[in-house]
């Protein structure tokens, strides 16, 4: 059934399990954001709207639905991949700050390099908070390395670039607007304007995110004016979130980080950006290493061309990493599946979601 | 105009309240605006210079009443004036002020405005002359009014107390012919009298307060005596109309159409407190049964009964058809709405039994030709007014904040934001600067689980007028609690009066500005200040940032009114939007008519037939926002030459 901003608002947006990924945002007017708080400031009257097909919390067209994976659809422990590896970008610390192993920028700069974009959707610290930007050169991309933990609406940029005739945009997204952006790839929708297009859709593992609202009370009470340099949460059981500024390291107990955790992310099945071309993330116990998950061929193209220019060099996940990659991917879905069930809403949101249960344990 | 000879000239009835009081010798006229009001200090500042009298707009009427006292009890003359909500204001200094002996005449002009045009409620302002215990008139015609506010001036200052003269909207705005009487010469030099004291000390209250009520009884004998009560009728009527105000002149209209001169008496009294007991007494001795016909509450009504239960035994048995009684009132109920002659028919018919001859054709063809001129019309802010952006910005922060958090106002321009054109963003809204009282309390309610922000709107002049200690409040009592001015720089409903966000005074004198912000920033509250329409995006922002800190907050929202900036502006270049058809996509999924639709400017139309939005350029003031908002990048500026 077609379905629009009306519905939208009924089963996503303002509820709990918005996700605040902007996809639905600068599409028209109707729809407003500031941070990652998103709501409806219009009535719209049309019928079938792009805001409720790309949601990536909305049900997809049914022609579409085996398509789409992560909270979508159910395909394995880390959804569909053609491969997977370890790998590092080949670039100094001292050209690019990096989460881990750099590959998210080195990539970039590969497919800027190979004109398979012409610009990308990054998201750049400002102030201590998360913004997306697009970016058109190298400088641009090594600006906006390492992991914000606040959600930024990515999408809203993403939306806005869009518009932009002649624009190719590579986007780094979390796994809710790597799936926004599937969508929008699968079921464009009407739109008679010349417009840009996402031409690479790379996706960052994530288990939660925090809100703005949240990171701001944290920021106040723990950093202060100071400019963050990194963020980063140890493995178990250190159980801590570790800030760097320039001039010091600074510790909060995990739990009280955990409190500010948007609630959308709490029923959330997608650990590692089923949707995406590429998912990155990090590898357990090495620090300077990512996790690729290769979806597509042309992430796998991408990946390819990116170490033969250098830019990256790859090795073997060993298959403990993977099978611990799989369970937490699995544990995720788990853990978003009982919230759902002790939260009983009407949303149809929790109804699908809740019958994934199914699934996972016939697998298993 | 020539005080020599005696000229006629047509006055609105404000109008000649205010030549009645340049008749009168007053020597400081002072007031807040407020319709049906507001002309009166209008015509004073026109005759100020010429005649040598102080004029001011008062921030509030409070400040007014006890400006106008100094004057008096410095022996010049002064007027007040002000809308009935106004007296409620003044009114704790009107009850005090009173226990005093005045020296020059003071005359207190309230303009009341039944079935309400631009009030939010119907307020019978003679009350309190009973309450302060002073004396009351109530004019029929200009030309009455004109001769009360000389003779009340003069009264005032031969009784030493305070006088009040009772207008309604009809009387305050209708003309009538006026004849003019000289304007006397300067008065002699104002001092005050440092021997005698004026000081309402309790023990000394029951000494002033016995000396005004037999001031009253005294005064009571002088308007049995008086010229504005009079008669007309039948000798020995047996039914009488009691009236006052514009009553009068509607009973003589409906007793001529009923044909009914020969059988029933009209008593016009003009001083309603206190009653002129021996004449209405005289009349009601004759009549076995009498109609009140009166403005609001049933005042006259109620009074005229107390002197019957009073004088039972002499005055024999008599029917009272009144409010009280159900028998005379509009299609609200007795004592609801404005008074019409139309309502004294249907209560002359009932009780006479008879019924009213055919309408007129006069009056069918009047109305007929009226509703095709007129074309019908939702309330609405101006095309380009800056409260439009506000009342956008804020529906948006409250919506993106999500805690179903809500506006509360109070009145003025922006109380329509109670309607469609501010998105029905205010949800409660009562008198003079409530709002920000309001917010105040809401915030307070966290403590017990209260977890919606509350908005409180105010405009310029009522944040000087009644918001101030409201302010001071929210900060002394930690309350969290958003206060947004909506400062368009002038008291714009009341027809543009000048207030202290204007850059000049009522006298034309600049260095009176005091802008909102620095009185915040004086209190330690944070502050913010822009203009809602030049960026409505940084406005929603700031809106939504705001709600989120805690404390005291004030954003003032600065913009010159758009109504008055083109009614003042020389400009032989005006700005316009277009719309770009090519670039309009209509109703699809991107857009859905927004600029028409939410937004809702009167500028901005949309054509069925083409699908597309079109600007109305003579409902255009090019402040820019649909182009802001337009996703499609279709509208822009353009200059266009004045015609």
């Amino acid at each position: 059934m077609e379905k629009g901003l009306k519905e939208l608002k009924e089963e996503v947006l303002g509820t709990e399990i918005c996700t605040g990924c902007g996809t639905c945002v600068s599409l028209c007017p109707n729809i407003i954001s500031i941070e990652d708080r998103i709501a409806a400031i219009g009535d719209c009257r049309v019928a079938s709207g792009r805001c409720y097909r790309y949601c990536p919390r909305t049900v997809p067209l049914p022609e579409f639905e085996d398509r789409l994976f992560g909270d979508v659809g159910y395909r394995g422990a880390v959804g569909p991949y053609l491969k997977y590896c370890m790998a590092q970008s080949t670039l100094s610390d001292k050209q690019a700050s990096f989460q881990y192993g750099g590959v998210v920028t080195s990539l970039l700069l590969q497919a800027l390099k190979e004109g398979l974009m012409n610009c990308a959707v990054v998201t750049r610290a400002v102030s201590n908070f998360p913004f997306p930007v697009t970016v058109f050169h190298p400088k641009g991309i090594l600006s906006a390395g390492r992991s914000k933990f606040a959600l930024s609406p990515t999408n809203k940029e993403t939306n806005a670039s869009v518009l932009n005739a002649g624009h190719r945009i590579g986007v780094v997204g979390l796994p809710c607007q790597s799936t926004g952006l599937k969508k929008r790839e699968l079921m464009p929708g009407e739109d008679a304007h010349p417009e840009g297009k996402v031409t690479l859709n790379i996706g960052l593992f994530c288990t939660w995110a925090v809100s703005q609202k949240g990171w701001r009370s944290i920021v106040n009470q723990h950093v202060g004016k100071a400019t963050i340099k990194k963020i980063d949460i140890p493995p178990p059981p250190a159980n801590i979130m570790e800030i760097n500024t320039i001039k010091k390291r600074i510790v909060i107990p995990l739990d009280e980080v955990k409190r500010h955790v948007r609630s959308a992310c709490q029923v959330c099945l997608d650990m590692t950006a089923e949707n995406a071309d590429l998912s990155v993330g990090m590898v357990e116990g090495r620090e300077k290493y990512n996790t690729i998950i290769v979806r597509t061929e042309l992430g796998e193209s991408l990946l390819e061309s990116a170490v033969k220019s250098k830019y990256i060099k790859i090795a073997p996940l060993d298959d403990e990493r993977w099978r611990h990659l799989n369970k937490a991917s699995i544990n995720k879905k788990k853990r978003a599946i009982t919230e759902a069930e002790k939260r009983k809403g009407s949303l149809p949101y929790y109804e699908r979601i809740i019958r994934v249960r199914e699934k996972i344990e016939k697998e298993i | 105009m020539n005080s020599e000879k005696s000229e006629l000239a047509l006055l609105m009835g404000n109008e000649a309240i205010a030549r009645g009081a340049l008749e009168g010798g007053v020597s400081y006229c002072t007031g807040y605006p407020g319709n049906p009001s507001s002309e009166i200090i209008e015509t004073m500042f026109s005759y100020g210079k010429d005649h040598d009298i102080k004029v001011e707009w008062a921030v509030n009427e409070m400040v007014a009443l006890e400006a106008a006292a100094a004057f008096s009890f410095s022996g010049l003359r002064a007027m007040v004036t002000m809308k009935q909500n106004g007296i409620n204001v003044c009114s704790d200094f009107l009850t005090t002020v009173c226990m005093n002996e005045l020296k020059g005449g003071l005359l207190l002009v309230v303009c009341d405005d039944p079935g309400p045009l631009t009030s939010s409620n119907e307020e019978d302002s003679r009350h309190f002359a009973k309450i302060a215990q002073v004396p009351l008139f109530e004019p029929s015609t200009s030309q009455e009014a004109k001769d009360m506010a000389k003779w009340g001036l003069e009264f005032s200052e031969e009784m030493g107390v305070p006088c009040i003269l009772r207008s309604v909207s009809r009387l305050s705005h209708g003309r009538g012919g006026v004849k003019l009487g000289p304007v006397p010469e300067r008065r002699g030099q104002p001092s005050f009298d440092i021997k005698k004291p004026l000081v309402g000390l309790p023990f000394l209250v029951t000494i002033h307060h016995g000396t005004l009520l037999k001031k009253m009884k005294r005064i009571q004998e002088i308007f049995s005596q008086s010229s504005f009560n009079s008669y007309h009728g039948p000798q020995d009527p047996r039914f009488l109309i009691v009236a006052t105000g514009l009553g009068v002149l509607q009973a003589r209209e409906a007793v001529d159409i009923l044909d009914l001169s020969d059988k029933v008496g009209i008593l016009k009294v003009g001083t309603t407190w206190p009653l002129p007991t021996d004449v209405i007494k005289r009349y009601l001795k004759q009549a076995g049964e009498v109609l009140f016909v009166e403005e609001i509450d049933p005042f006259l009504e109620d009074h005229v009964k107390v002197i019957y239960a009073e004088n039972g035994s002499e005055l024999g048995e008599v029917k009272f058809f009144g409010k009280n009684t159900g028998d005379i009132g509009g299609s609200h109920g007795p004592g609801v709405g404005e008074m019409t002659t139309d309502i004294v028919l249907d209560a002359l018919q009932r009780i006479f039994k008879i019924r009213k001859p055919e309408e007129s054709s006069y009056k069918k063809n009047v109305q007929d030709i009226a509703s095709k001129m007129l074309i019908p019309r939702e309330l609405s802010f101006c095309h380009g007014c800056p409260h439009r952006a506000s009342f956008f910005a804020i529906k948006a922060a409250l919506e993106l904040d999500g805690r179903k958090g809500f506006v509360v106002g109070d009145i003025g321009c922006y109380g329509l934001a109670a309607g469609a054109t501010g998105y029905n963003q205010i949800k409660m809204l009562h008198c003079m600067g409530s709002g920000m009282g309001n917010v105040s309390g809401f915030s307070q309610l966290q403590s017990f689980g209260f977890d919606q922000p509350a908005v409180a709107v105010v405009g310029d002049s009522t944040f000087y007028h009644a918001g101030l200690p409201a302010l001071v409040n929210a900060k002394f009592n930690q309350a969290n609690a958003l206060f947004v001015v909506l400062d368009n720089s002038i008291t714009a409903m009341t027809g543009f009066q000048v207030n202290p966000a204007s850059p000049y005074n009522g006298s034309g004198e600049p260095g009176s500005y005091i802008p909102a912000e620095a009185i915040a920033q004086a209190m330690g509250i944070q502050t913010t200040v822009l203009d809602p329409v030049e960026d409505i995006q940084k406005a929603i922002e700031t809106v939504y940032r705001n709600l989120q800190e805690e404390g005291v907050k004030l954003i003032v929202f600065r913009r010159v009114c758009s109504t008055y900036e083109t009614k003042e502006s020389s400009s032989d270049q005006l700005i316009k939007a277009k719309v770009d058809p090519e670039k309009c996509i209509g109703e699809v999924c991107g857009c859905d008519r927004f600029c028409s639709k939410v937004l809702g400017c009167p500028g901005i139309l949309y054509d069925e037939e083409k699908g597309k939005a079109y600007i109305r350029e003579d409902a255009c003031n090019g402040c820019s926002l649909c182009v802001q908002l337009c996703p499609r990048q279709a509208i822009s500026l353009v200059e266009r030459a004045v015609e």
